[in-house]
């Protein structure tokens, strides 16, 4: 494509700078058309001629500028194409608005007038289309909608906003570029990369392209970082004159820069899965961030709405329920500094089931038979049953706490027997076990075969 | 605004377009404030659940309560846990030919002073600590340090204000005010901030530990050490009845009294305060009954030491347990009375860092170990910190003086990060180079880590927002886990 001369560009950029004010006569020549229709604001009609023609001249000028700016070459496709049409068809239509305005001072005749509203009509459609497709143009085609909420995402069919990318839940199925590099490069550069416009002759919304680069080379150098393009412009300093994305816009997160940078690093692969490359810890962590892995989905979504009478049942028992947080309807409970442990109704724990996630039980005279109760509280993540009569049998009620992630057993009669069950808690991270009858030996062999899993069980001492 | 005499051809007045539109301008002002309102106070629950269940975090927190370990005077950073071999280089030279040396408290600069201490490298992660601290050394896998401290006071009296309300005037409220303010205390019978008075009154008095503006409700109690713990907790009256009919009478009396105030914060936090009074009668001789301690116990904690000071500071800090254990919020610990003066050693660094290191080393790593077997170092965070450091140089011959612009402080326990070190002072440890942290930074830690938002707890007063953070404060996300 041959480069428009420097002037013809000067004028061009003025385009959207001036556009804005044929939009304002516009919409002020359409709004006094109606109101003027009203006795109480007859007196306007007058001037709405003398708008229209306001409207259609700045309207020339401004389509004239955009032709210009078009000539630069940024911005093609189909977008383009309805943008310029519509907008001439504005101007042109404002022009025939303009002309079957009556002038002051002769008749109305109703069958012209009715022609006119028309036009007038037409007008404010087509002046809102061009609009619409001059701002996909300048922010991208999302743009509007990005934080729209559910309902209208729904009536517009948007795919809900958590939804967006499909869930990652390993490293072994995420594709580095499809799932990590190409999120990034979409949600920061593509509104201004895309097919549509393409800023500096470069497109960034797909593999091919994005490697092609634009007119300052190529974008991606596979596994040199220093020659690449696309990571220069992201990694240089806020200030510079080349840094992308340019002022106003977000730039990249650290995080995304060391995703791209790493994804350069391992010769810019466009089909191959994260683990596949074996990323070390620091990367592995990168990732794990990006995609939320390792997190817990109950807590990130919250619990179901809280019962008053459930809590006020338990709170005549002397029991201390707290709620955890502001959101997500989290509770605790705590016998532990309760005056009176023992005459509480263990089983009134089942009706906050869905929302207990912290039980304190120390020193609470818990034996086996409780523990049936307990081990049907299935959303726990830290109990503390430290220094209570419990033994193994009790112990294995809690297999069916699949989500917990603290276990705190200290202080109790429990024996070897009992690994086998606190084996089976995957998610458990912390446990404690100190003053209980299992061996160091064991505890030495169950940490042997969870290494993840921290045991607290030493005396302790001062040296 | 005068009638409107005609009513098509004249157009609005300049007065008459602003009386229209002033409302409209207001309310633009009002949606924007009540938005922000709504956001702040969004909870999902209806507001009876709100009373029914007291006060909540902003998110799921990591800490329930916090020991605070207040190291009155300003530990040595280069003695304790920042190590400067330069110093043992350049011992005896002039500062004033290395560094710019500012204006110090007494003026009478020294020359530069090598730690009298030697420094060992502990734990996994290798942190290195000084010969003073042998016992917190064997810790270290659960400490974060942060060796970039800095104060904005040079002397005690505003630095501790600073230190505990965010403020170096005196008046605001302490932040275990404002912790219990923010989240409640669990337990009824105790009240949720407790200073455990080692024999030290820290300079600025009894005003670190008040409530400020916040209700009286929320002040420290403290509480001694010895057999009378509490002033006045054992009963006067002859026959528990008697003291029952005294108090309801005062009640009565003094709900009588609410009707015709305007404001009647002081009277309520008076009456809630007899009411927890009452309870403490019984809860206090329960928490200070050491007997079901068992000897090891004890021991862990230094109970059975030599040293006076290390019996002292042990109890309190078997006491700090025991406290967190009933659901007490915060707990501050001050320093024995060791004959040399609180850390603050103008003089004489070795004798008064050693006699005070004794005092507190034992008991606060039984402490932490205590915690750790019991499972509540999961929940507790401890912190230990001095109001400011002292200076690389000397100060006459064998001391050192303040030293606000460079301190250790170190947190351990829930959602800390150990074994880590963050922040680093110059080669004689007098500024800090990286990543400087500020006290402020240190209260929206702690609240941070007890689920609140340092940026949300607030409390109106002389017509604005006020924050223990003030308008600062930065979470150290580098020492949490």
């Amino acid at each position: 494509m041959e480069k428009a001369s420097d002037i013809v560009l000067f004028f061009g950029r003025f385009h959207p700078l001036v556009v804005h004010l044929p939009i304002g006569f516009l919409i002020l020549a359409i709004f006094m058309e109606f109101v003027s229709r009203s006795p109480k604001f007859k007196h306007l009609k007058p001037s709405i001629r003398l708008i229209w023609l306001l409207g259609t001249l700045s309207g020339a000028v401004a389509a004239l500028f955009g032709y210009l700016l078009s000539l630069e070459g940024s911005y093609t496709g189909d977008t383009l194409l309805w943008h310029q049409w519509a907008g001439i068809a504005t101007t042109i239509l404002a022009f025939i608005c303009y002309l079957t305005t009556d002038k002051p001072r002769t008749a109305n005749r109703i069958g012209r007038k009715r022609v006119h509203m028309l036009f007038v009509g037409l007008t404010l459609l087509l002046l809102t289309f061009t609009g619409h497709y001059g701002a996909n143009l300048t922010h991208g085609a999302g743009y509007l909608t990005e934080y729209a909420p559910q309902p209208i995402r729904s009536a517009l069919s948007l795919p809900s906003k958590n939804n967006f990318r499909k869930e990652i839940t390993s490293l072994d199925s995420a594709n580095l570029f499809e799932d990590a590099v190409k999120p990034i490069l979409v949600s920061r550069c593509v509104s201004c990369h895309n097919p549509e416009k393409i800023k500096g002759r470069l497109i960034l919304s797909d593999y091919d392209n994005i490697l092609k680069g634009g007119k300052s080379g190529a974008g991606i150098v596979a596994g040199n970082v220093s020659r690449s393009e696309l990571f220069r412009r992201i990694s240089l300093p806020k200030e510079h004159e080349d840094f992308m994305p340019p002022e106003g816009k977000s730039p990249l997160s650290e995080q995304q820069i060391e995703i791209i940078k790493w994804w350069i690093e391992q010769e810019a692969p466009k089909q191959a899965t994260i683990s596949s490359l074996n990323p070390d810890a620091e990367t592995e962590k990168l990732f794990n961030d990006l995609f939320g892995i390792g997190k817990d989905n109950f807590i990130q979504n919250g619990a179901p709405p809280i019962d008053r009478k459930s809590i006020e049942q338990l709170q005549n028992q002397g029991v201390i329920v707290s709620l955890l947080a502001e959101e997500g309807n989290f509770l605790e409970a705590n016998f532990s500094i309760s005056e009176t442990p023992d005459s509480v109704n263990l089983s009134d724990l089942l009706l906050i089931k869905d929302q207990l996630i912290w039980l304190q039980l120390a020193k609470s005279n818990i034996n086996d038979q409780d523990l049936e109760v307990i081990g049907k509280l299935t959303n726990l993540r830290k109990l503390n049953l430290s220094q209570n009569s419990i033994t193994d049998q009790g112990v294995s009620q809690l297999v069916s706490l699949k989500n917990l992630q603290q276990l705190n057993l200290y202080g109790n009669q429990i024996t070897e027997k009992s690994i086998g069950t606190l084996k089976q808690l995957d998610k458990l991270k912390k446990l404690f076990l100190w003053q209980t009858g299992i061996s160091p030996e064991s505890i030495e062999r169950l940490k042997a075969e969870k290494p993840e899993l921290m045991v607290i069980y030493d005396s302790p001492t001062i040296q | 605004m005068g009638k409107r005499k005609h009513n098509i051809h004249r157009p609005m007045s300049r007065r008459e377009m602003l009386g229209v539109c002033k409302g409209g301008f207001g309310s633009l002002a009002f949606m924007s404030l009540f938005g922000t309102q709504m956001a702040c106070n969004r909870i999902d629950k209806s507001e009876s659940l709100l009373t029914q269940l007291g006060q909540t975090p902003h998110y799921i927190p990591k800490a329930k309560n916090v020991i605070f370990l207040y190291m009155d005077g300003g530990v040595s950073q280069v003695d304790s846990f920042d190590p400067k071999p330069r110093l043992a280089k350049e011992n005896g030279e002039d500062p004033n030919k290395k560094f710019n040396v500012d204006n110090t408290q007494f003026g009478n600069v020294g020359k530069i002073l090598k730690s009298p201490w030697a420094f060992k490298q502990y734990g996994e992660c290798g942190m290195p600590v000084s010969e003073l601290f042998p016992h917190i050394a064997s810790c270290v896998d659960d400490i974060a340090l942060v060796r970039s401290m800095v104060s904005n006071f040079p002397e005690h009296t505003n630095a501790n204000y600073f230190l505990h309300t965010g403020s170096g005037i005196q008046g605001r409220p302490s932040m275990g005010s404002w912790i219990n303010y923010g989240l409640g205390s669990e337990n009824n019978n105790l009240p949720g901030f407790v200073v455990l008075d080692g024999g030290l009154t820290p300079p600025g008095g009894v005003d670190n530990f008040k409530s400020g503006f916040l209700p009286a409700s929320y002040q420290a109690s403290i509480l001694k050490s010895g057999p009378v713990p509490l002033a006045n907790i054992n009963p006067q009256e002859s026959a528990p009845y008697l003291q029952d009919q005294k108090l309801d009478y005062i009640k009565q009396l003094d709900n009588s009294l609410i009707g015709g105030l305007g404001s009647a914060d002081a009277v309520e936090s008076a009456i809630s305060n007899y009411e927890l009074a009452y309870k403490m009668q019984s809860s206090i001789p329960e928490l200070t009954e050491f007997s079901s301690e068992t000897k090891a116990t004890k021991k862990l904690y230094g109970m059975d030491s030599d040293d006076p000071h290390t019996r002292s500071y042990g109890s309190q800090c078997l006491l700090a347990r025991r406290l967190i254990e009933r659901g007490v919020r915060f707990v501050e610990l001050t320093c024995p009375r060791v004959n040399a003066d609180r850390w603050d050693q103008h003089n004489n660094l070795k004798d008064g860092h050693e006699r005070n290191a004794h005092a507190v080393d034992q008991p606060i790593a039984g402490l932490i170990k205590d915690l750790k077997s019991r499972g509540l170092l999961e929940e507790t965070l401890i912190v230990w910190t001095g109001e400011f450091g002292r200076t690389p140089f000397a100060q006459g011959k064998d001391g050192r003086d303040h030293n606000p612009s460079a301190f250790s402080m170190w947190m351990a326990g829930a959602g800390i990060k150990g074994g880590t070190i963050y922040g680093r002072t110059d080669d004689y440890g007098y500024r800090v180079v990286e990543n400087e942290t500020t006290v402020h930074d240190m209260h929206a830690t702690m609240l941070h880590l007890l689920g609140i938002n340092h940026e949300r707890l607030r409390f109106r007063f002389g017509g604005r927002d006020i924050r223990l953070t003030d308008v600062h404060g930065h979470i150290i996300h580098d020492i949490l886990s």
